[in-house]
């Protein structure tokens, strides 16, 4: 059945070929000016094709379009004032989305050329991407922190090194972290289990927020996070790109290289090789050194691909390496040593500055396998087909190992798992002349999952599959989609009991599916959407049997959950900055049945080291509502203020008191200042100094948490950058100091928040390189 | 028709990938809990001190460790009053068969036992010693006076504390926590 349904997918483009108009010269070219800093659209650009009479100017949102052009590779020229020339080669084999990155201010010919092809799909839905500033800032930090930039972003910690996004109050199983095209799978539903992905390999990292399930997987419920790297090079020659980063707390040093080739003998080859290297020490609270939390990586990645206007096969491998270890003060015994622990204004186990990992400590290594080709049927659209083939090891070492020395002797982790992960994914996209775009697509999942060592989950095999259909139509100044996708999910559980093998399966299918749409007028912006989606309850929501020594509370699974499914509606409002105000802001409300959540159960579990509180998960009925808020206003020309602010209000709807384990509220003010300080050696200065205010968590009625929320704080934070040219050699020079004023304070959303404040002062360095070889070419020639 | 091939191609590709996983991954079978660290009982043997034959035990078992089942024994000591008692304490692991009493005398100078009375007219003296300097107390053996009749606990507490055990309960995780309920009588 599932074979039929995506061979009927395959043959689909052949009956709507038919339909086709028999003109070749029937393409439209739609193309969007970014200034390549900022990420803004660049209005009144210039844009030409190359040796035509073609040429027009992009209007007030940067967007320019050629109408009626035939297939074939075009040149465009873009030109802006103050801007040097971008060239952008174009292969048009269908409606095709160019987005051009010009350089403002920028003096040099040649400009680094992207062309990048963007989906339609899921437009009504809001969609945040972390700007080229942000990114330098943040660099060498792990993907959750970086997250935090985006507004309605926060993130669940362990540490400053385990970081997992929240996206609008929900994290883990509820979000799709798509890695590069494959969405990510390991050992997600840990709080303490963070992505295996290395920041450093994506170019653009951005957040859907809302259902986003109808094209990336139903579990979607609180939003995607997309982790895109640059396209491969699509000229002849050679580029490089260095990364260097190193930070005062924790003494972290990180080195991170790309080098793209495309090689010129062999048209339409081209590879890219990039790897990252990672070491930091103890990191330090303002008082105290927080002992073992040091953390090194070490990643790989490789590409290789061929790509033609008609067909292109890539194939994409990586490997993501992490020793991280956990702060010894939160490994407890039980309940006693926890509130001892919380007590005490210094962890009662701490040390100095090394960057020794002593247990407890994890240690990941993810593998990635990725075969992806397109094939470009002109006129009746293009199909993708992706495979992609995941490994995850992760382990986990206690604080002390056995006490038998033969058995210490082998340094076994106390907690092992392995889960290979193997999907497929064919989707089918034609965007026709009458401005339709629809989008086809089936998925196939194939998971097995084995443990070793102490108990925590059951090994397990899962198998799913999907097919989705998005349809959308947009002209000038409107828009509108509708998305309806099927998912069936099927969990085999291996279980041993008094020496028997039980192997209870869970079945799960259903609907999921988005309407939304879009409207622009002068400057505004205005989307809407409703989508729903669901979620199967997870292998350690339905048996999850053990302690975690990390929170000292003993964690049950529920074998008769059922999924979770989810009703979300949103409306966004922006506001282009064309005049000295702009500015976004999102109301959504998410309402999910059947929420899977934790809840205190009695009595506590007596256990030889004591009475553990206990928790089980339970289903509730939620309700999410909030507000996000950005608005930017330009005092003058070299000054700009920016508010940016969250607000959730999470409860459970069958008693209306509030849900725990929620982001705190917060609102972020920041200035930031561009003098023009233009020159033959230096340009792109900035200083950006921003105030944190964080609200105190929601109080909790009755016995849902043991410890009450840590207070309210501010923090004060601020960057800085400077685009540097020596000789032709330019370089990317930044400065970031996170937690200026050394406050002392503890975040709700960290684990460690019971045993440890957070970091103190952090004064970070960034330098990235860009060097191109084909231009040093050109020069000798 | 070039296109056409390459569709035939890739249908025939996807198809062969798609019956070659098969059962290609299935997980291993889950093997029985082996988990050296499990402490899964702790038995406590009163002598008499002024009648050796007069000997009580009080058990905590719990034989599938932490979580799981609750634990299947947890006795409460019953002593008389006025008497004074030899008392010796040993932990297994029912999981592995492992005696780990012997271990802990190996290790004697990162363990510490604390006996913690409430509300009852007992002292409790530890009696053996490691090789620290000073020697500090391990508590596998101790001496407990019971006085007037009562009723009450004794919270038992076991602490590894490798390289830092100064005597004291703060430092190090905690290995046992168990408090039993304690009777005094005639």
């Amino acid at each position: 059945m599932q074979k039929l349904l995506w061979i009927a997918f395959l043959l689909l483009p052949l009956f709507l070929k038919a339909q086709q108009d028999v003109e070749d010269c029937i393409y439209t070219l739609k193309g969007t000016v970014i200034d390549e800093h900022n990420k803004t659209a660049l209005p009144y650009a210039t844009v030409v094709i190359k040796n035509t009479p073609l040429a027009t100017v992009s209007d007030s949102l940067g967007v320019f379009y050629f109408k009626n052009l035939c297939k074939g590779k075009y040149l465009l020229i873009s030109s802006h004032l103050d801007c040097e020339n971008v060239e952008v080669e174009v292969i048009l084999a269908q409606n095709t989305d160019v987005v051009i990155h010009q350089e403002h201010h920028a003096k040099e010919l040649h400009q680094l050329i992207i062309a990048a092809q963007r989906t339609a799909a899921q437009k009504s839905l809001n969609m945040s991407t972390l700007g080229i500033r942000e990114m330098q800032a943040s660099s060498g930090k792990p993907l959750g922190e970086m997250l935090k930039g985006i507004t309605g972003v926060n993130s669940l910690q362990t540490g400053s090194s385990i970081s997992k996004p929240i996206i609008h109050g929900l994290h883990s199983n509820r979000i799709i972290i798509m890695n590069n095209g494959v969405r990510q799978e390991g050992q997600q539903w840990g709080s303490e289990h963070g992505p295996e992905i290395d920041p450093f390999v994506a170019d653009k990292i951005s957040v859907i927020k809302g259902a986003a399930g109808v094209r990336y997987g139903p579990d979607a419920i609180a939003g995607v996070v997309l982790i895109e790297p640059n396209p491969l090079r699509d000229s002849a020659g050679y580029d490089a790109i260095v990364n260097l980063m190193g930070a005062s707390n924790g003494k972290q040093g990180t080195t991170s290289g790309i080098l793209n080739g495309n090689i010129k003998q062999l048209k339409g080859l081209n590879f890219r090789l990039q790897g990252t290297l990672k070491q930091a020490g103890n990191s330090k609270a303002p008082d105290y050194y927080l002992k073992n939390t040091g953390f090194n990586e070490k990643n790989f990645s490789a590409a290789i691909a061929y790509q033609k206007t008609n067909f292109g096969t890539e194939l994409f491998y990586s490997k993501f390496n992490s020793k991280l270890g956990i702060l010894s003060a939160a490994h407890i015994g039980n309940l006693t040593d926890l509130e001892r622990a919380f007590n005490s204004n210094v962890p009662l186990d701490s040390a100095g500055f090394s960057y020794n990992i002593q247990g407890p400590y994890q240690l990941i290594i993810h593998d990635l396998i990725k075969w992806k080709s397109y094939l470009n049927l002109s006129k009746a659209g293009k199909i993708i087909y992706t495979l992609s083939r995941q490994q995850d090891n992760r382990s986990e070492f206690d604080k002390h190992g056995p006490r038998n020395d033969s058995l210490a002797a082998l340094n076994k982790p106390a907690l092992d798992f392995i889960i290979h992960t193997l999907i497929h994914e064919v989707v089918y996209e034609l965007q026709s002349a009458k401005m339709f775009n629809t989008q086809l697509g089936y998925m196939n999942m194939h998971q097995a999952n084995s443990y070793d060592g102490r108990y925590f989950i059951p090994n397990f095999n899962n198998k799913g599959w999907g097919v989705f259909g998005i349809e959308s139509y947009h002209n000038k100044n409107f828009f509108a989609e509708a998305g309806i996708r099927f998912d069936e999910r099927k969990l085999r559980v291996f279980l041993e009991k008094n020496g028997f093998i039980k192997q209870p399966l869970y079945s799960y299918k259903s609907y999921s599916g988005l309407l939304g749409a879009g409207y622009h007028f002068k400057g505004h912006d205005v989307k809407v959407n409703i989508g729903t989606g669901w979620r199967a309850p997870g292998v350690n929501e339905l048996y999850a049997n053990g302690v975690h020594h990390g929170a000292a509370a003993v964690e049950i699974g529920d074998e008769n959950l059922k999924p979770e499914s989810n009703i979300n509606t949103a409306v966004w409002w922006g506001i282009k900055p064309v005049n000295k105000i702009g500015g976004e802001v999102e109301i959504y409300k998410n309402t999910i049945q059947n929420f899977i959540y934790l809840i205190p159960v009695q009595p506590a579990t007596q256990t030889i080291r004591g009475a553990f509180p206990t928790f089980k998960y339970k289903q509730v009925n939620a309700v999410l509502r909030g507000v996000d808020l950005q608005v930017k206003y330009r005092v003058s020309n070299v000054m700009q203020f920016n508010v940016k602010g969250s607000y959730l209000y999470a409860i459970n709807s069958e008693n209306n008191s509030r849900l725990t384990q929620m982001p705190q509220n917060l609102i972020e003010p920041s200035v930031t200042w561009e003098p023009n300080v233009k020159s033959a050696k230096c340009d792109n200065f900035y200083v950006k100094i921003s105030y944190v205010v964080v609200a105190k968590a929601a109080t909790v009625i009755g016995d849902e948490d043991y410890l009450a929320p840590p207070k309210a704080y501010q923090l004060l934070n601020a960057d800085a950058g400077i685009l540097l040219k020596v000789k032709q050699q330019k370089l990317n020079l930044g400065l970031s100091i996170t937690n200026a004023l050394n406050s002392n304070y503890r975040a709700y959303l960290n684990r460690y928040r019971y045993f440890a404040d957070e970091l103190g002062t952090n004064v970070s360095i960034h330098l990235k390189i860009p060097i191109n070889f084909k231009q040093q070419n050109n020069e000798k020639q | 028709m070039k296109n056409n091939k390459l569709i035939v191609c890739l249908t025939a590709a996807i198809i062969t990938l798609q019956a070659c996983k098969k059962d290609a991954d299935l997980p291993k079978l889950p093997e029985p809990i082996n988990e050296p660290e499990v402490i899964t009982s702790l038995t406590l043997t009163f002598t008499d001190s002024a009648n050796a034959s007069n000997v009580i035990t009080a058990n905590f078992i719990d034989n599938d460790g932490d979580g799981g089942n609750q634990p299947s024994t947890f006795d409460t000591i019953k002593l008389k009053s006025n008497t004074t008692y030899f008392t010796s304490l040993s932990i297994f692991n029912s999981i592995v068969n492992e005696e780990i009493t012997a271990e802990i005398v190996e290790e004697a100078n990162d363990h510490l036992f604390i006996y913690k009375p409430t509300g009852l007219d007992l002292a409790i003296t530890v009696t053996d010693s490691d090789s620290n300097t000073p020697a500090l107390p391990i508590g596998l053996k101790s001496k407990w006076r019971a006085g007037n009749v009562g009723n009450g606990a004794v919270q038992i507490i076991l602490k590894h504390q490798p390289g830092i055990k100064d005597g004291t309960e703060a430092p190090g995780d905690t290995d046992v926590d168990l408090n039993f309920q304690t009777k005094i009588t005639n």
